[in-house]
């Protein structure tokens, strides 16, 4: 017995017990397992509750008959195999019998070995349909689609799948459609693919299609011949796939890449990318523009290491070590190399490309920063010149912080100004510049000063070595980065304050000169006007005598004025400048010899003994003549003036390595301490002297101008009831020294 | 009628002696060349009817003299006129202050002056 038989179970349904245990013996004996059942009911109860191989079916039964229970099954479209057994025999049950699926039919008594072989091809049989409804069920439920046509390519079957991916079959008949009828075929793939049939072979291929509905579609279909038996092909078997989505996605890539590729074109800076390696794959327009490879070089493979210089690639190189690692995007500042050598600076924004495991290269981009550098150059150059500027102003300029009033910036001219050191300037409050008395005015210009409106006020500041010097100050304010800050810029008008005072004095005196002048003037003429009136008037009155006195008295006042208008004359020509001097090499003894052999009538007038002493040797002194002739003539004629009759004067010429010196000495009354500075001032007299002596009082105010313009100094001494000595000093020639 | 007597004080000679003669033809003349003859001579006893006096002298100027004088009960009754050769309204204010009678700028007319003498002797 084979094993085929072990599990097989055979339900019997008859009402006969004998002819039930004869069959159950029979079918025990030929391996397979009985079960019994005694009627119709039974039987269709069993059926329900358990799986039976086959079904040994008696037709005549009491109750439910064998044909009610196959008329079940066949209801039920249950494949069990059913053997009817009869007793009668009768053709038109038989015929009933199959046509309601039974599978054969025997009449009793049934023969031993009948059985045996008709049980055994049901049930095999039945094996085969089970199979083949499981390939159709496949097929059917296979979502490519399975197509079956002839050798023509007439289609003889096609799954449910090929009308969703082809829709061919909708209101259409199997028959009329042709696999090989592709609606859109400008390849021949058609008769490619038939060619390819006919020989015995598998073609596969895409293709587009359009569907019954008029949507064009891409299939993908594996074609192959169908032979049975070794003969010729006689059908073929087509596996068609829609793979539409699958081509709209390689489409969607392609534009993505394409995007990407134009993209990058349109950038200004280079972007490339690399292998694994760090060979050039890729470069955008701007790459083969800036650096000047072509695509062929590229191709020839350029490697990324090649575009830094020197010595930029060990940081280069640490940089992808780097980014292998953590993966992460990154920039530095290079110098990058150019294909004819040169160089700018560049960033380089590099990450790696992401792969499946390990990065598949690195994607970058450069950004040329020549620009940024030479703005930040200029910047810095900018900044330079103007705190060079900053420096150079004359003025002082001082920072101080608005909101602490701490000095932050100031200049070189404020610390000489200031006279502090830097570190003691930057500890400094701006209210310590000033003296204390006028540090609130000082502080509150700068608090009323904005930015448009500076405040300006003219005061003290007082330096670090405590001197207060006049300053102009404007006071301004302005913004810095958020902060309000106070600008102070002093200027020293010290100078200028004097030159003012030297000015307003210098006016005075002009006045005081004018109202003396006038005054020294009116003197004489009213005397002159006066007496020639009175002559006018009583000359047939007067006698001889008076009328002498008189006309003298007019000659004196007359050459008095006279005198008196020449000095002024020559004060006003010194004073503004306009005298010249025709300075030549003079031997000063021979002047003073002359001046002094021309005043000894004078000085006999009064008795007064007038000696000059010169000491030898000749030397020479570059000087007008003239002038220096009126500096003796009104030195030692002042003299001669204040001396009593009978006095003294010595005049004395000596000399040293630099200088000429003239002494006149007088043992005269001398000059009270307090009128000492006085004498060499316009109209000044000494008053005791009074009307008594006559002069103009500009005299020695002359000499000392003429002295100062010959580069020499004059000098008086005095001592009461001894003597003056008026001292003159004026330079060598040098040159006739040496010599 | 009563010939008056005039103090001339000034420190220029010539000028005394222009005075001097002119204002001598109707009055009687004294001189003196500087404040100390003038008060000198004033104590000595003489009283002089008028007194002129320079402004611009040597030692004690014509101011302080005026001043001196027109502080002495004694002499401060005598009229003073003063003369001056600058031509100065503060000169002027500050004599009249003082107590002078009159002020006259050189130079000036000697009629003038004799004239305004005897207007203010009269």
């Amino acid at each position: 017995m084979s094993h085929a038989t072990d599990f097989i179970t055979v339900l019997i349904a008859d009402d006969s017990a004998l002819t039930r245990q004869a069959t159950s013996a029979i079918l025990t004996g030929l391996g397979y397992h009985p079960v019994t059942a005694s009627s119709g009911d039974e039987t269709l109860s069993l059926l329900q509750s358990s799986s039976f191989d086959a079904l040994l079916l008696d037709v005549n039964m009491p109750g439910k008959s064998g044909i009610d229970v196959l008329r079940f099954l066949m209801e039920k479209n249950d494949m069990l195999p059913v053997i009817m057994i009869s007793g009668s025999g009768e053709i038109d049950q038989v015929v009933q019998c199959v046509k309601m699926g039974a599978y054969d039919y025997l009449t009793k008594p049934v023969d031993l070995n009948r059985l045996a072989v008709v049980l055994k091809n049901a049930l095999s049989e039945s094996a085969l349909r089970q199979k083949v409804r499981l390939l159709s069920a496949a097929v059917d439920q296979s979502p490519v689609a399975v197509v079956i046509a002839d050798i023509e390519g007439h289609i003889e079957y096609a799954n449910p799948s090929f009308s969703t991916v082809s829709g061919a079959f909708i209101g259409g008949s199997v028959a009329k459609d042709n696999i090989f009828n592709i609606s859109d075929d400008p390849a021949g793939i058609s008769l490619n693919s038939r060619k390819t049939i006919v020989s015995g072979q598998v073609w596969q291929g895409d293709f587009c299609n359009r569907k019954a509905t008029g949507e064009l579609c891409w299939e993908r279909a594996i074609i192959s011949p169908v032979s049975s038996q070794g003969k010729a092909p006689s059908h073929i078997l087509a596996l068609i796939q829609d793979i539409t989505d699958i081509r709209k996605g390689k489409e969607a890539l392609r534009r993505s890449i394409r995007r990407f590729r134009e993209l990058a074109d349109l950038l200004p800076q280079p972007v490339f990318e690399t292998d694994r390696k760090g060979i050039i794959t890729y470069s955008n327009r701007a790459g083969f523009i800036t650096f000047g490879y072509s695509r062929d070089e590229m191709k020839k493979g350029l490697h990324a290491l090649q575009f830094f210089s020197s010595g930029d690639r060990s940081r280069v190189l640490r940089g992808i070590q780097g980014r292998k690692i953590s993966g992460r995007f990154s920039s530095h500042e290079f110098t990058i190399l150019k294909k004819d050598g040169t160089g700018f600076p560049a960033l380089v924004y590099a990450a790696p490309i992401s792969g499946r495991n390990s990065p598949s290269g690195f994607r970058g981009i450069v950004v040329d920063i020549t620009e940024l550098k030479e703005t930040e150059r200029k910047l810095i150059e900018n900044k330079k010149k103007y705190l060079n500027l900053f420096q150079a102003i004359p003025d002082a300029i001082i920072v101080a912080d608005a909101e602490s009033g701490v000095l932050v910036k100031w200049n070189r001219q404020a610390q000489l100004l200031f006279d502090y050191s830097p570190e003691e300037l930057s500890c400094l409050h701006m209210g310590d510049l000033y003296p204390e008395e006028l540090r609130d005015e000082a502080v509150v210009s700068f608090r009323s000063a904005s930015g448009r409106s500076p405040q300006t006020l003219e005061t003290q500041i007082v330096t670090g070595h405590g001197l207060r010097i006049n300053v102009h100050l404007s006071a301004g304010m302005f913004m810095t980065s958020g902060n309000k800050r106070f600008v102070g810029i002093f200027r020293d008008i010290s100078e200028q304050k004097r030159s003012e005072r030297l000015i307003r004095e210098n006016v005075r005196l002009k006045n005081d000169f004018i109202s003396t002048v006038s005054h020294e003037l009116r003197t004489p003429l009213f005397s002159i006007l006066g007496f020639t009136g009175t002559l006018l008037r009583e000359m047939d009155e007067l006698d001889r005598a008076t009328i002498l006195e008189f006309l003298s008295i007019i000659h004196d006042e007359s050459k008095r004025l006279s005198s008196l208008i020449e000095d002024v004359l020559m004060i006003s020509r010194i004073d503004s400048g306009r005298v010249s001097y025709k300075k030549s090499e003079i031997d000063p003894a021979v002047t003073i010899s002359e001046v002094c052999r021309s005043l000894k009538i004078r000085a006999d007038e009064k008795n007064i003994e007038l000696h000059l002493k010169v000491s030898v040797p000749a030397v020479r002194v570059f000087a007008d003549p003239d002038s220096l002739k009126q500096v003796a003539i009104n030195i030692i004629g002042n003299a001669l003036k204040f001396t009593p009759v009978g006095g003294r004067v010595d005049v004395l010429l000596s000399y040293d390595t630099d200088s000429m010196f003239l002494s006149v000495k007088d043992n005269g009354p001398g000059i009270p301490e307090e009128y000492i500075e006085k004498v060499f001032e316009k109209f000044y007299r000494v008053e005791c002297a009074g009307d008594a002596v006559d002069g103009t009082g500009l005299g020695l105010s002359i000499a000392r101008e003429i002295v100062e313009a010959h580069e020499g100094t004059i000098t008086v001494q005095s001592n009461l009831h001894e003597g003056t000595e008026f001292l003159v000093r004026l330079p060598l020639l040098k040159m006739n020294y040496l010599q | 009628m009563k010939q008056h007597t005039i103090l001339i004080v000034d420190d220029s000679a010539n000028i005394r002696r222009l005075l001097a003669h002119s204002l001598g033809r109707k009055f009687i003349v004294l001189t003196a060349e500087d404040a100390v003859s003038a008060l000198t001579l004033l104590e000595k006893g003489d009283r002089p009817d008028l007194i002129v006096v320079d402004i611009a002298m040597p030692g004690m100027d014509g101011f302080s003299l005026t001043a001196l004088i027109k502080s002495n009960p004694d002499y401060s009754r005598i009229p003073v006129v003063m003369l001056t050769a600058k031509d100065s309204s503060e000169d002027r204010q500050q004599g009249l202050m003082l107590g002078a009678a009159d002020y006259m700028t050189k130079p000036f007319n000697l009629d003038d002056l004799a004239e305004r003498i005897e207007h203010l002797l009269c």
